[in-house]
């Protein structure tokens, strides 16, 4: 799929994470690919319940189960296959060299817990340094993540912290040990629009100092996409609908999926007052898909073809993936 | 044998029907006037489902519910008092009005038979058992029959003894000869009416249809004999033995679990009703009302409501209306407000409800379209669990002697009975301890389905 | 830290409220019904009469029949000559009694036992040893077994051996303490199924004391321990089932929280996820059920007492009940309301301890 000689950081092949839901399978994530390079920022947008959250945690490994189950499909990390790791080597790697923040900052932290205790704890975990060393870290952290009075609020606990602050710590948490991969799970959605940029701009950027590392950053706001990353996955009903290189994706969106979130993103041409275009319906049943392309529903451009059968991911232009029937003819 | 097996039968068949079929309708015409929309969501259907698919769970409600909806007619299955009874121009249904008796008590209605209209010379109550055994064997009319004749032989040597009063003699002497002679004639009458009977019968000009079991819990067992204690026989048809006071165990377990269940169930729905008004004002109104009635609640629930309970019964003995209006007043509707006051909390709050506030909706409608039907799953899976309690409650003031009065057909009293004589009587503990575990351990299992269709627990490892 | 500081004054307010309006109301009820000591004195004499015994309240009268100056003694003496909120105040310890003395239950006097005139705490004070007793190594004992078995059923959820002790549980939950002491009286301890191994209640044998002072201290041991076995497990059906289904249910949430997978993100080992992190916070229920628990030691007795024959609290006020001997049973509600109340004090306590979101509200 890559036209690069270098390997990429992180290969994912054919993933599928299906849950077992009263009887049925629903299908979260139904045979996603994509790769991340080194020193890339790779974004993965789409509406809520596209199956971006089940991703980024087949990615660790962490799919609760019973319901859940990764069926198949293989994520190469720097040549290992992942889902071939025991459970204790898989252990080594996460939050040492994967690590992630999670959506909701107001209950990741164990609440008995002080937020210095949660750091330490990790740091030493992964570098078994002193308790002394390690708390000198952590405070480190803290202030890097921009915490004022960092060494006291150590043993603070996490109620004691702001929604804001609590997604500093965990990313201070995620940072502390210099990840290859970080993998941020719509680290903003849940916070105030006034934070939202400072914190992801502090991600952004303590990621980029660190030499190699790469990011895979999950939101469903491209306009956040834009900004901060190189190349973009989108994804609906489970499956990546396309896949591009930032720049050509905003000015020539190939899938009407993607065209119909662009149009729905505030425009500074357009006037204030008119509401924003949202793509019309909602997002099919996870457990109730058509058996052909998964946006047909919704799609304006839609033909016959498209109930029929699902269109592949086919390589459209160099370096851009996109899974529609519109581009058949094009290609053919 | 045949005709007891079909009884059997009809009995549990209408019972099923009435518990699936009748009560739930009525339940929800009931709802409907009472301005509830009574429809299942879809969360509700879901749960319901769930409900239904937990085997043990659900076929323990189902067995509990049948069993006390056809305990409310234990009258005409269980009762020494038979369903119908005729003596040529005579009928009687003293078992069908006493069923009567018990669900109408303000309209008086008697269950008496006299003797002397079926055929067995007197005035008080008939013998059932006698009747039955006559017109089983006509021979059984010889010892009352030889009876009454040793009588009259009796009246009439007193009466020849007694010279018969002239015109003169004394007043008082004069009635006495008269009564003596109405006595004789009377006995007379009643040995011909036996002679007669035991014609009747040998020619089948009588009928008795007895119950399904034909013993009754509020009197003794005069079929085995003088002593109290009788083992659970089969062949002399006492399948779980009698009591301390010669009583069928089997027909005061039967009516034990109706007194038990029924008490359980008022105090478990009156109280929770209570508690979902007080609840549902504190949380709906808030303020001031909320702070007070918190605080109360709070008082109330500190009272050891056992101890309190048994002061009470100490001094008068409690009936059972009294028991159960003392037990939802000192506990089961302290528990729930709780609840309910955090549901209507936060139900309030909702979008929803408050555009509704806004538009002028009554506050009733609001209650009952809107914030009740989602405020009770905590009712529905509190319940069972209550009924435990309160089962267990009846039977813990009745085995310590202050609850139900003597006599009442109890499982309380009943195993205070068997500890009295634990080493002597084993079967006085192991039948009605049984019973009470097993039905307790039927409605756990319904309240462990409930919790578990309500709120499904899930134990997933990440992997 | 400020608002706690002012929610537990709160509480400690409604202390005495609470238990002034409880006790008030069952000691209104007490001087209004018959059965006083007036009629308890004369029943004891013509008791004492017939059988030549003597004791109780009729040693007051001197043993002849009541007249009218004796009746007004003992009315005196019981001070049921005064109005009901008088004579409450007194009880209370906030009126001066007859001699012109605090004397209630402020200064730790609850009064005379109506039957046998002796002071109501002493008779109490008596009890309350083999009461405590059975409580504490219950609760203990429940908490020994029901927390193990608690996380174990967790971590096995829906296996066949969750499914078979949750079978277990619910049957426990099933049957009362004191059924569950009756049935196992009547197998164990009776001859009916030859399986008598324990003795037929009581709380000691009778000659313990005798042995105990001659020195036969592993006699006395085993003696004790076997009249133990069959209360306790009544005592501790009463909160075994609630205490492991609770154990379990709370370390099932637990599991399924945010913050444990976080603790799994960062490569946490398994052991320590759900031995530390799930744990610490599934416990806090349980924790604060020891304050509730205080009240249960006392008021589930009743029931275990009078079936095992312990000559407990619950006995006391068993054996109060029968005779109406009001102070008694007003001194062990008194207790019994106060244990509650503290109880639910301490559960905050507990609460506040256990949980930092509780502590810095
Ligand atoms: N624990 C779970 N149990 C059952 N279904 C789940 C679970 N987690 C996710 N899913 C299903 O997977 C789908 C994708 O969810 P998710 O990946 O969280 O979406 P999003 O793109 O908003 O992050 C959802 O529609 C949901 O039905
Ligand atoms: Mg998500």
């Amino acid at each position: 799929m890559d036209m690069d000689d270098q390997r990429p950081l992180l290969e994912v092949r054919d993933l599928r994470t299906y849950f077992q839901v009263e009887g049925q399978t629903a299908k979260a994530v139904d045979g996603v690919s994509f790769d991340i390079r080194e020193n890339e920022v790779f974004g993965l947008v789409g509406e809520s319940g596209s199956g971006k959250s089940v991703t980024s945690l087949s990615i660790l490994r962490l799919i609760p189960n019973p319901p859940g189950e990764i069926v198949g499909g293989s994520i190469h990390f720097r040549g290992t296959n992942l889902l071939d790791l025991s459970w204790d080597e898989m252990r080594k790697i996460r939050g040492n060299r994967i690590s992630m923040i999670f959506q909701e900052p107001m209950t990741a932290l164990n609440p008995v817990f002080t937020i210095g205790f949660q750091l330490v704890e990790t740091i030493r975990l992964h570098t078994g340094c002193g308790k002394e060393e390690a708390r000198e870290k952590a405070a480190e952290m803290l202030s890097l993540v921009g915490i004022p009075d960092a060494r006291k609020r150590l043993d603070d606990y996490p109620h004691q912290f702001s929604g804001g602050m609590r997604q500093r710590a965990m990313i201070a948490m995620a940072l502390s040990l210099q990840p290859n991969l970080l993998i941020a799970d719509e680290p903003t959605t849940a916070l105030d629009v006034t934070i939202q940029a400072q914190i992801l701009d502090l991600m952004v950027g303590l990621q980029k100092e660190t030499d190699g590392a790469s990011m895979l950053l999950i939101t469903h706001d491209l306009a956040v996409v834009a900004e901060t990353c190189q190349r973009v996955a989108v994804m609906y009903g489970g499956k990546i609908q396309e896949i591009s290189p930032v720049i050509p994706l905003f000015e020539e969106p190939l899938h009407p999926y993607t065209k119909g979130l662009l149009l729905s993103l505030p425009h500074p041409d357009r006037e204030r007052r008119k509401r924003l275009p949202t793509i019309p319906g909602i997002v099919p049943s996870i457990l109730h898909m058509p058996p052909g392309c998964k946006f047909a529903e919704r799609c304006p451009d839609r033909w016959e073809r498209c109930d029929r059968e699902e269109p592949e991911l086919r390589e459209i232009q160099p370096g851009r993936f996109c899974r529609c029937h519109l581009h058949d003819e094009e290609g053919a | 044998m045949l005709g007891k097996a079909i009884y059997l039968i009809i009995v549990l068949a209408l019972g099923t029907f009435l518990t699936r079929k009748v009560i739930p309708g009525i339940i929800v015409r009931i709802g409907r006037l009472m301005g509830f929309r009574m429809r299942a969501t879809p969360i509700t259907k879901k749960r319901l489902q769930r409900f239904k698919s937990i085997k043990r769970g659900y076929w323990s409600f189902l067995g509990i519910s049948i069993l006390f909806v056809i305990s409310l007619f234990l009258e005409v299955i269980v009762n020494e008092k038979p369903l119908y009874i005729r003596y040529k121009n005579h009928t009687a249904y003293p078992a069908v009005r006493e069923l009567a008796a018990k669900w109408f008590p303000f309209f008086n209605i008697s269950t008496f038979t006299s003797k002397k209209d079926f055929g067995q010379g007197g005035t008080s109550g008939v013998d059932y058992k006698l009747f039955k055994a006559c017109l089983e064997d006509s021979k059984n009319f010889d010892p009352m029959i030889e009876r009454t004749r040793k009588r009259v032989q009796r009246a009439e040597k007193s009466l020849k003894r007694l010279k018969p009063p002239t015109k003169d003699s004394p007043k008082s002497k004069r009635e006495f000869y008269l009564a003596k002679k109405a006595g004789l004639a009377s006995r007379k009458k009643q040995l011909a009416d036996l002679l007669e009977a035991k014609k009747a019968f040998e020619k089948g000009d009588a009928y008795i249809l007895e119950t399904l079991y034909p013993w009754s819990p509020s009197s003794r067992r005069k079929d085995l004999g003088k002593m109290a204690f009788h083992p659970p026989s089969l062949a002399k048809g006492v399948p779980l033995g009698t009591s301390s006071n010669g009583r069928d165990i089997l027909t005061l377990l039967l009516y034990g679990f109706r007194i038990s269940l029924s008490f359980a169930l008022i105090v478990a729905g009156v109280g929770y009703l209570i508690g979902i008004i007080v609840g549902g004002l504190q949380g709906y109104y808030g303020g001031w009302v909320d702070i007070l009635s918190q605080r109360f609640v709070e008082v109330w629930g500190s009272i050891p409501f056992l101890f309190m309970i048994m002061i009470i019964a100490s001094m008068v003995t409690p009936t059972f209306l009294m028991l159960a209006i003392l037990l939802i007043l000192l506990r089961s509707w302290l528990g729930i407000t709780f609840y309910i006051r955090g549901e209507f909390y936060r139900e309030k709050s909702k979008d929803y409800v408050q555009a509704a506030i806004a538009s002028g909706v009554s506050d009733w409608s609001i209650i009952t379209k809107h914030i009740l039907p989602n405020s009770l799953v905590p009712v529905v899976t509190f319940a069972p669990f209550g009924i435990v309690a309160f089962i267990s409650s009846l039977v813990s003031l009745d085995f310590l002697g202050f609850g139900l009065p003597t006599g009442t057909p109890s499982w309380g009293s009943l195993i205070r009975e068997g500890l009295d004589n634990i080493v002597l009587y084993p079967y006085l503990i192991i039948t009605p301890v049984t019973a009470l575990c097993i039905t307790l351990f039927s409605v756990v299992m319904v309240g462990e389905a409930v919790r578990e269709a309500f709120d499904p627990k899930v134990f997933s490892r990440l992997r | 830290m400020h608002g706690m500081m002012s929610y537990f004054l709160r509480r400690l307010l409604m202390v005495p409220i609470t238990f002034i309006l409880i006790t008030l109301m069952v000691y209104a009820v007490f001087r209004k019904t018959p059965g006083g000591p007036i009629e308890r004195a004369e029943m004891m004499l013509r008791q004492s009469q017939a059988t030549e015994g003597g004791g109780g309240a009729a040693e007051l009268t001197g043993g002849e029949g009541l007249t009218k100056e004796q009746k007004e003694q003992l009315l005196k003496h019981f001070h049921l000559d005064r109005s009901i909120p008088v004579g409450y105040l007194i009880w209370l310890g906030v009126w001066p009694n007859d001699s012109g003395h605090f004397s209630g239950i402020l200064e730790g006097d609850f009064g005379r036992s109506y039957r046998y005139n002796d002071p109501v705490l002493s008779q109490i004070a008596s009890k309350f040893p083999v009461s405590i007793y059975f409580g504490l190594i219950g609760y203990i004992a429940s908490w020994i077994v029901c927390i193990p078995l608690g996380i174990f059923k967790a971590l096995k959820h829906r296996s066949l051996f969750d499914t078979g002790t949750s079978f277990l549980v619910f049957l426990g939950y099933s049957i009362p303490g004191f059924v569950a002491a009756l049935l196992l009286m009547l197998f164990f301890a009776t001859d009916n199924y030859g399986m008598k191994i324990f003795p037929l209640g009581d709380f000691r044998s009778q000659n313990w004391n005798a042995m105990w002072e001659a020195g036969n201290y592993w006699w006395c041991i085993k003696d004790q321990i076997s009249h133990t076995i069959i209360p306790l497990i009544a005592y501790m059906m009463a909160s075994f089932a609630a205490m492991t289904i609770l154990m379990k249910n709370s370390l099932l949430d637990n599991l399924g929280a945010d913050y444990v997978r976080t603790a799994f993100a960062k490569g946490l080992p398994e052991r320590r996820v759900i031995f530390l992190h799930a744990l610490r916070n599934s416990l806090i229920p349980i924790c604060v059920g020891i304050g509730n628990a205080l009240g249960l030691i006392f008021a589930g007795s009743f029931l275990i007492e009078k079936t095992c024959n312990i000559d407990g609290m619950g006995l006391l006020g068993y054996n109060s009940l029968l005779e109406r001997d009001y102070p008694i049973l007003l001194g062990l509600l008194a207790i019994g309301v106060m244990l509650r109340l503290v109880g639910n004090i301490l559960s905050d306590i507990i609460l506040a301890w256990v949980d930092p979101r509780v502590r810095f509200q």
